[in-house]
Protein backbone atom coordinates (compact mmCIF):
# COMPACT_ATOMS: atom_id res chain seq x y z
CA UNK A 1 0.00 0.00 0.00
CA UNK A 2 1.30 3.48 -0.93
CA UNK A 3 0.40 6.73 0.77
CA UNK A 4 0.73 10.17 -0.81
CA UNK A 5 -1.17 12.28 1.70
CA UNK A 6 -0.65 13.01 5.34
CA UNK A 7 -4.06 13.94 6.57
CA UNK A 8 -6.64 12.38 8.79
CA UNK A 9 -9.51 12.79 6.32
CA UNK A 10 -12.19 10.21 6.98
CA UNK A 11 -15.20 9.57 4.81
CA UNK A 12 -17.64 6.80 5.53
CA UNK A 13 -20.84 5.91 7.29
CA UNK A 14 -19.07 3.33 9.45
CA UNK A 15 -17.70 4.96 12.61
CA UNK A 16 -13.95 5.63 12.27
CA UNK A 17 -13.21 4.21 15.73
CA UNK A 18 -14.68 0.84 14.67
CA UNK A 19 -12.41 0.48 11.66
CA UNK A 20 -9.30 -0.96 13.44
CA UNK A 21 -11.48 -3.61 15.08
CA UNK A 22 -13.17 -4.52 11.78
CA UNK A 23 -9.83 -4.75 10.02
CA UNK A 24 -8.41 -6.91 12.78
CA UNK A 25 -11.45 -9.18 12.64
CA UNK A 26 -11.15 -9.58 8.87
CA UNK A 27 -7.39 -10.12 9.06
CA UNK A 28 -7.48 -12.77 11.78
CA UNK A 29 -10.86 -14.47 11.55
CA UNK A 30 -11.92 -13.96 7.96
CA UNK A 31 -14.88 -12.56 6.09
CA UNK A 32 -17.52 -14.77 7.75
CA UNK A 33 -16.59 -13.47 11.21
CA UNK A 34 -16.60 -9.91 9.94
CA UNK A 35 -20.06 -10.28 8.42
CA UNK A 36 -21.38 -11.91 11.61
CA UNK A 37 -19.97 -9.07 13.72
CA UNK A 38 -21.46 -6.38 11.49
CA UNK A 39 -24.85 -8.05 11.52
CA UNK A 40 -25.03 -8.76 15.24
CA UNK A 41 -23.78 -5.30 16.28
CA UNK A 42 -25.95 -3.54 13.68
CA UNK A 43 -23.29 -0.90 13.09
CA UNK A 44 -24.39 2.23 11.27
CA UNK A 45 -23.27 2.07 7.65
CA UNK A 46 -22.47 -1.66 7.77
CA UNK A 47 -24.25 -2.23 4.46
CA UNK A 48 -21.57 -0.37 2.52
CA UNK A 49 -18.94 -2.79 3.79
CA UNK A 50 -21.15 -5.88 3.44
CA UNK A 51 -22.15 -4.94 -0.11
CA UNK A 52 -18.53 -4.47 -1.14
CA UNK A 53 -18.21 -8.28 -0.94
CA UNK A 54 -21.10 -8.84 -3.35
CA UNK A 55 -19.97 -9.02 -6.95
CA UNK A 56 -23.42 -8.10 -8.25
CA UNK A 57 -23.14 -4.60 -6.80
CA UNK A 58 -20.45 -3.97 -9.39
CA UNK A 59 -22.54 -5.01 -12.39
CA UNK A 60 -22.16 -1.57 -13.94
CA UNK A 61 -18.70 -2.72 -14.99
CA UNK A 62 -20.21 -4.77 -17.81
CA UNK A 63 -20.75 -1.52 -19.68
CA UNK A 64 -16.99 -1.12 -19.95
CA UNK A 65 -15.00 -2.68 -22.77
CA UNK A 66 -12.16 -4.07 -20.66
CA UNK A 67 -9.71 -6.81 -21.55
CA UNK A 68 -6.57 -8.37 -20.10
CA UNK A 69 -4.43 -5.47 -21.34
CA UNK A 70 -6.53 -2.73 -19.70
CA UNK A 71 -5.06 -0.52 -16.97
CA UNK A 72 -7.74 0.94 -14.71
CA UNK A 73 -7.80 3.68 -12.08
CA UNK A 74 -10.55 3.39 -9.46
CA UNK A 75 -10.89 6.83 -7.88
CA UNK A 76 -12.63 6.65 -4.54
CA UNK A 77 -12.38 2.87 -4.45
CA UNK A 78 -13.84 2.49 -0.95
CA UNK A 79 -13.66 -1.12 0.22
CA UNK A 80 -13.13 -2.39 -3.32
CA UNK A 81 -16.72 -2.92 -4.53
CA UNK A 82 -15.68 -2.29 -8.14
CA UNK A 83 -11.90 -2.59 -7.95
CA UNK A 84 -11.92 -6.28 -7.03
CA UNK A 85 -14.35 -7.57 -9.72
CA UNK A 86 -12.65 -5.36 -12.33
CA UNK A 87 -9.20 -6.66 -11.39
CA UNK A 88 -10.31 -10.17 -12.38
CA UNK A 89 -10.76 -9.14 -16.01
CA UNK A 90 -7.99 -6.60 -16.63
CA UNK A 91 -4.24 -6.12 -16.34
CA UNK A 92 -3.91 -3.71 -13.43
CA UNK A 93 -6.14 -1.68 -11.14
CA UNK A 94 -4.81 1.32 -9.22
CA UNK A 95 -7.30 1.68 -6.38
CA UNK A 96 -7.16 5.16 -4.85
CA UNK A 97 -9.02 6.52 -1.85
CA UNK A 98 -8.48 9.55 0.38
CA UNK A 99 -9.58 7.67 3.51
CA UNK A 100 -6.68 5.72 4.96
CA UNK A 101 -8.84 3.13 6.75
CA UNK A 102 -10.58 2.17 3.51
CA UNK A 103 -7.34 1.72 1.62
CA UNK A 104 -5.98 -0.30 4.50
CA UNK A 105 -9.02 -2.55 4.38
CA UNK A 106 -8.76 -2.95 0.63
CA UNK A 107 -5.07 -3.84 0.94
CA UNK A 108 -6.09 -6.61 3.31
CA UNK A 109 -8.74 -7.84 0.86
CA UNK A 110 -6.19 -7.89 -1.94
CA UNK A 111 -3.98 -10.09 0.21
CA UNK A 112 -6.82 -12.40 1.27
CA UNK A 113 -8.18 -12.80 -2.26
CA UNK A 114 -4.67 -13.19 -3.69
CA UNK A 115 -5.09 -10.48 -6.33
CA UNK A 116 -1.63 -9.32 -7.31
CA UNK A 117 -2.84 -6.81 -9.90
CA UNK A 118 -4.51 -4.34 -7.51
CA UNK A 119 -2.35 -1.54 -6.16
CA UNK A 120 -4.05 0.20 -3.21
CA UNK A 121 -3.05 3.86 -2.96
CA UNK A 122 -3.86 6.40 -0.26
CA UNK A 123 -4.15 9.69 -2.13
CA UNK A 124 -6.62 12.38 -3.07
CA UNK A 125 -7.78 13.25 -6.56
CA UNK A 126 -5.61 16.42 -6.46
CA UNK A 127 -2.27 14.72 -5.85
CA UNK A 128 -2.45 11.58 -7.92
CA UNK A 129 1.02 10.25 -8.62
CA UNK A 130 0.44 9.35 -12.28
CA UNK A 131 1.63 10.78 -15.57
CA UNK A 132 -0.70 11.90 -18.36
CA UNK A 133 -2.39 9.32 -20.62
CA UNK A 134 -1.82 6.41 -18.23
CA UNK A 135 -5.20 4.70 -18.11
CA UNK A 136 -7.61 2.86 -20.38
CA UNK A 137 -10.39 3.45 -17.90
CA UNK A 138 -11.03 5.63 -14.86
CA UNK A 139 -13.87 4.70 -12.50
CA UNK A 140 -15.62 7.27 -10.29
CA UNK A 141 -18.38 5.36 -8.56
CA UNK A 142 -20.34 7.77 -6.36
CA UNK A 143 -17.44 10.21 -6.11
CA UNK A 144 -18.04 13.18 -8.41
CA UNK A 145 -20.84 14.62 -6.27
CA UNK A 146 -18.56 14.64 -3.20
CA UNK A 147 -15.50 16.37 -4.68
CA UNK A 148 -17.18 19.77 -4.18
CA UNK A 149 -16.66 19.30 -0.43
CA UNK A 150 -12.90 18.96 -0.78
CA UNK A 151 -12.03 22.49 -1.92
CA UNK A 152 -14.15 24.93 0.06
CA UNK A 153 -12.69 28.07 -1.57
CA UNK A 154 -14.22 27.31 -5.00
CA UNK A 155 -17.75 26.65 -6.15
CA UNK A 156 -18.68 22.93 -6.15
CA UNK A 157 -19.20 22.99 -9.92
CA UNK A 158 -15.71 24.41 -10.47
CA UNK A 159 -14.22 21.68 -8.29
CA UNK A 160 -16.14 18.98 -10.16
CA UNK A 161 -14.94 20.45 -13.43
CA UNK A 162 -11.36 20.46 -12.18
CA UNK A 163 -11.65 16.76 -11.14
CA UNK A 164 -13.08 15.81 -14.55
CA UNK A 165 -10.31 17.71 -16.34
CA UNK A 166 -7.69 15.91 -14.22
CA UNK A 167 -9.26 12.55 -15.18
CA UNK A 168 -9.24 13.59 -18.82
CA UNK A 169 -5.51 14.21 -18.61
CA UNK A 170 -4.91 10.79 -17.09
CA UNK A 171 -6.94 8.93 -19.72
CA UNK A 172 -5.33 7.46 -22.82
CA UNK A 173 -6.69 8.93 -26.10
CA UNK A 174 -9.22 6.09 -26.47
CA UNK A 175 -9.82 5.72 -22.72
CA UNK A 176 -13.19 5.82 -20.98
CA UNK A 177 -14.27 7.61 -17.83
CA UNK A 178 -16.98 5.74 -15.91
CA UNK A 179 -19.03 7.97 -13.61
CA UNK A 180 -21.93 6.65 -11.52
CA UNK A 181 -23.99 9.37 -9.88
CA UNK A 182 -27.53 10.36 -8.86
CA UNK A 183 -29.94 12.24 -11.11
CA UNK A 184 -30.78 15.62 -9.58
CA UNK A 185 -34.47 15.08 -10.37
CA UNK A 186 -34.56 11.32 -9.89
CA UNK A 187 -38.07 9.99 -9.27
CA UNK A 188 -37.40 8.87 -5.71
CA UNK A 189 -36.19 12.35 -4.69
CA UNK A 190 -39.49 13.91 -5.76
CA UNK A 191 -41.28 12.62 -2.68
CA UNK A 192 -40.06 9.25 -1.45
CA UNK A 193 -36.43 9.58 -0.39
CA UNK A 194 -34.09 12.10 1.16
CA UNK A 195 -31.21 13.49 -0.83
CA UNK A 196 -28.54 10.87 0.08
CA UNK A 197 -25.86 13.57 0.36
CA UNK A 198 -27.52 16.16 2.59
CA UNK A 199 -29.82 13.61 4.29
CA UNK A 200 -32.67 16.07 3.82
CA UNK A 201 -35.75 15.98 1.59
CA UNK A 202 -35.82 17.96 -1.68
CA UNK A 203 -32.41 19.64 -1.38
CA UNK A 204 -31.24 18.35 -4.78
CA UNK A 205 -34.40 19.78 -6.38
CA UNK A 206 -34.09 23.24 -4.84
CA UNK A 207 -32.11 26.09 -6.42
CA UNK A 208 -28.52 25.81 -5.12
CA UNK A 209 -28.60 28.95 -2.96
CA UNK A 210 -31.86 27.94 -1.33
CA UNK A 211 -30.56 24.39 -0.77
CA UNK A 212 -27.45 25.88 0.84
CA UNK A 213 -29.57 28.06 3.13
CA UNK A 214 -31.59 25.00 4.18
CA UNK A 215 -28.52 22.84 4.88
CA UNK A 216 -26.82 25.70 6.77
CA UNK A 217 -29.90 26.02 8.91
CA UNK A 218 -30.46 22.32 9.54
CA UNK A 219 -27.01 20.76 9.10
CA UNK A 220 -24.76 23.76 9.80
CA UNK A 221 -22.88 23.49 6.52
CA UNK A 222 -23.26 24.68 2.92
CA UNK A 223 -24.77 22.49 0.23
CA UNK A 224 -21.80 21.42 -1.88
CA UNK A 225 -22.74 17.96 -3.18
CA UNK A 226 -24.09 19.01 -6.54
CA UNK A 227 -25.91 16.56 -8.76
CA UNK A 228 -27.40 17.45 -12.15
CA UNK A 229 -29.99 16.43 -14.66
CA UNK A 230 -28.84 14.59 -17.79
CA UNK A 231 -28.54 17.88 -19.64
CA UNK A 232 -26.57 19.34 -16.73
CA UNK A 233 -24.11 16.43 -16.85
CA UNK A 234 -23.80 16.84 -20.61
CA UNK A 235 -22.84 20.49 -20.16
CA UNK A 236 -20.39 19.70 -17.34
CA UNK A 237 -18.63 16.89 -19.22
CA UNK A 238 -18.48 18.84 -22.49
CA UNK A 239 -16.96 21.79 -20.64
CA UNK A 240 -14.35 19.43 -19.17
CA UNK A 241 -13.38 18.37 -22.69
CA UNK A 242 -15.25 15.10 -23.21
CA UNK A 243 -16.77 14.85 -26.65
CA UNK A 244 -18.43 11.43 -26.62
CA UNK A 245 -20.95 10.66 -23.88
CA UNK A 246 -23.15 7.62 -23.28
CA UNK A 247 -25.80 7.57 -20.57
CA UNK A 248 -27.16 4.44 -18.92
CA UNK A 249 -29.94 4.19 -16.36
CA UNK A 250 -29.30 1.73 -13.51
CA UNK A 251 -32.34 0.79 -11.41
CA UNK A 252 -33.11 1.09 -8.54
CA UNK A 253 -29.78 2.89 -8.00
CA UNK A 254 -26.22 2.74 -9.26
CA UNK A 255 -24.90 1.24 -5.98
CA UNK A 256 -27.15 -1.78 -6.50
CA UNK A 257 -27.90 -2.00 -10.23
CA UNK A 258 -30.48 -4.75 -10.72
CA UNK A 259 -31.46 -3.49 -14.17
CA UNK A 260 -29.49 -1.30 -16.56
CA UNK A 261 -30.75 0.12 -19.83
CA UNK A 262 -29.33 2.62 -22.28
CA UNK A 263 -30.73 6.13 -21.95
CA UNK A 264 -33.27 6.64 -24.70
CA UNK A 265 -33.77 2.94 -25.49
CA UNK A 266 -37.56 3.13 -25.76
CA UNK A 267 -38.19 -0.59 -26.33
CA UNK A 268 -36.11 -1.68 -23.33
CA UNK A 269 -37.79 0.99 -21.17
CA UNK A 270 -41.25 -0.21 -22.18
CA UNK A 271 -40.40 -3.80 -21.33
CA UNK A 272 -38.83 -2.71 -18.03
CA UNK A 273 -41.90 -0.65 -17.05
CA UNK A 274 -44.37 -3.39 -17.83
CA UNK A 275 -42.50 -6.26 -16.22
CA UNK A 276 -40.46 -4.77 -13.38
CA UNK A 277 -41.94 -1.42 -12.37
CA UNK A 278 -45.55 -2.59 -12.51
CA UNK A 279 -44.75 -5.48 -10.17
CA UNK A 280 -42.28 -3.80 -7.82
CA UNK A 281 -43.03 -0.05 -7.66
CA UNK A 282 -46.55 0.66 -8.80
CA UNK A 283 -46.42 4.40 -8.02
CA UNK A 284 -43.31 4.78 -10.16
CA UNK A 285 -44.94 2.69 -12.90
CA UNK A 286 -47.98 4.98 -13.05
CA UNK A 287 -45.81 8.10 -13.02
CA UNK A 288 -43.40 6.81 -15.69
CA UNK A 289 -46.13 5.38 -17.92
CA UNK A 290 -47.85 8.77 -17.98
CA UNK A 291 -44.61 10.53 -18.81
CA UNK A 292 -43.68 7.91 -21.40
CA UNK A 293 -46.61 9.06 -23.52
CA UNK A 294 -44.95 12.46 -23.67
CA UNK A 295 -41.51 10.88 -24.16
CA UNK A 296 -40.32 12.31 -20.83
CA UNK A 297 -39.98 9.22 -18.61
CA UNK A 298 -36.18 9.23 -19.01
CA UNK A 299 -35.86 12.53 -17.22
CA UNK A 300 -36.60 10.97 -13.85
CA UNK A 301 -34.25 7.98 -13.86
CA UNK A 302 -32.95 7.69 -10.25
CA UNK A 303 -29.29 7.71 -11.25
CA UNK A 304 -26.95 7.55 -14.21
CA UNK A 305 -23.90 5.68 -15.30
CA UNK A 306 -22.04 7.98 -17.66
CA UNK A 307 -19.35 6.71 -20.03
CA UNK A 308 -17.27 9.62 -21.31
CA UNK A 309 -14.50 9.66 -23.87
CA UNK A 310 -12.20 12.47 -25.01
CA UNK B 1 -18.95 -7.04 -21.98
CA UNK B 2 -22.09 -5.35 -23.28
CA UNK B 3 -20.15 -4.19 -26.34
CA UNK B 4 -18.86 -7.70 -27.07
CA UNK B 5 -22.34 -9.14 -26.63
CA UNK B 6 -23.83 -6.53 -28.97
CA UNK B 7 -21.28 -7.44 -31.66
CA UNK B 8 -21.94 -11.17 -31.25
CA UNK B 9 -25.69 -10.67 -31.44
CA UNK B 10 -25.37 -8.53 -34.57
CA UNK B 11 -23.20 -11.21 -36.15
CA UNK B 12 -25.54 -14.08 -35.32
CA UNK B 13 -28.80 -12.15 -35.65
CA UNK B 14 -30.29 -14.11 -38.53
CA UNK B 15 -29.64 -17.52 -36.95
CA UNK B 16 -31.00 -16.31 -33.60
CA UNK B 17 -34.15 -14.57 -34.76
CA UNK B 18 -34.81 -15.67 -38.31
CA UNK B 19 -34.79 -12.02 -39.35
CA UNK B 20 -32.39 -11.07 -42.12
CA UNK B 21 -31.23 -7.69 -40.84
CA UNK B 22 -30.33 -6.75 -37.28
CA UNK B 23 -31.39 -3.31 -36.04
CA UNK B 24 -28.58 -0.74 -36.02
CA UNK B 25 -28.76 -0.37 -32.28
CA UNK B 26 -29.97 -3.34 -30.27
CA UNK B 27 -32.32 -2.88 -27.33
CA UNK B 28 -30.69 -4.59 -24.39
CA UNK B 29 -31.80 -4.63 -20.79
CA UNK B 30 -29.16 -5.85 -18.37
CA UNK B 31 -30.78 -7.94 -15.65
CA UNK B 32 -29.05 -9.26 -12.58
CA UNK B 33 -29.18 -13.05 -12.44
CA UNK B 34 -31.45 -14.24 -9.69
CA UNK B 35 -28.74 -16.18 -7.90
CA UNK B 36 -25.62 -14.05 -7.90
CA UNK B 37 -23.49 -16.88 -6.55
CA UNK B 38 -24.04 -18.68 -9.83
CA UNK B 39 -22.18 -15.76 -11.44
CA UNK B 40 -24.77 -14.97 -14.05
CA UNK B 41 -25.98 -11.79 -15.65
CA UNK B 42 -28.82 -11.81 -18.15
CA UNK B 43 -29.35 -9.49 -21.05
CA UNK B 44 -32.89 -9.35 -22.39
CA UNK B 45 -32.91 -8.59 -26.09
CA UNK B 46 -36.03 -6.55 -26.76
CA UNK B 47 -37.85 -6.03 -30.06
CA UNK B 48 -39.11 -2.54 -31.06
CA UNK B 49 -42.56 -3.22 -29.60
CA UNK B 50 -41.09 -3.83 -26.15
CA UNK B 51 -41.38 -7.64 -26.20
CA UNK B 52 -38.38 -9.79 -25.26
CA UNK B 53 -36.99 -11.79 -28.19
CA UNK B 54 -34.61 -13.88 -26.08
CA UNK B 55 -32.28 -13.73 -23.12
CA UNK B 56 -28.52 -13.89 -23.31
CA UNK B 57 -26.80 -15.38 -20.27
CA UNK B 58 -23.34 -14.22 -19.41
CA UNK B 59 -20.93 -15.37 -16.70
CA UNK B 60 -19.57 -12.75 -14.33
CA UNK B 61 -16.17 -14.30 -13.85
CA UNK B 62 -13.85 -15.44 -16.59
CA UNK B 63 -13.45 -18.88 -15.02
CA UNK B 64 -15.39 -21.69 -16.60
CA UNK B 65 -18.74 -22.04 -14.93
CA UNK B 66 -19.87 -25.67 -14.73
CA UNK B 67 -23.49 -24.85 -13.94
CA UNK B 68 -23.81 -22.58 -16.95
CA UNK B 69 -22.25 -25.20 -19.21
CA UNK B 70 -24.78 -27.75 -17.97
CA UNK B 71 -27.60 -25.31 -18.71
CA UNK B 72 -26.20 -24.70 -22.19
CA UNK B 73 -26.23 -28.41 -23.04
CA UNK B 74 -29.72 -28.83 -21.59
CA UNK B 75 -30.96 -25.92 -23.67
CA UNK B 76 -29.19 -27.17 -26.79
CA UNK B 77 -30.74 -30.62 -26.37
CA UNK B 78 -34.23 -29.19 -25.93
CA UNK B 79 -33.87 -26.86 -28.90
CA UNK B 80 -32.49 -29.58 -31.16
CA UNK B 81 -35.93 -31.26 -31.04
CA UNK B 82 -37.63 -28.21 -32.48
CA UNK B 83 -36.86 -25.64 -35.13
CA UNK B 84 -35.83 -22.89 -32.70
CA UNK B 85 -32.54 -21.01 -32.76
CA UNK B 86 -29.40 -22.62 -31.37
CA UNK B 87 -27.87 -21.14 -28.23
CA UNK B 88 -24.55 -19.40 -28.83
Amino acid sequence: MFSFVENDYYYGKLPQQEMPLLLDLYQNKGVAALKAYLNTHKLRGRRVLLNSFRANHADGRFLLALDLTSVVLDLGCGFGTLAIPIAKVCKEVFAVDATFERVQFLAQRVECEDLANIIPIHASVWDLPFSKSSFDCIVMNGVLEWVGEWLADRSPREVQLKALERCRELLKPSGTLFVAIENRIGFEFLYRSRDPHSKLYFTSLLPRKLASAVTRLLKHKSYRTYTYTRRGYQRLFRQAGYSHLEFYCPWPRYQDPRYISRWGDVAAARYFRKTVLRAQRFDEYVFCSGLARLGLDWLFSPSFIILAQK
Amino acid sequence: MRHVLEKELQKNWSSLTGQTRAPEQLSLLQIRGTDWKASRVHFAVIDPTGQPLFFAKVVRDPQQNAQLEQEYHLLATRLSHGNGPKPC
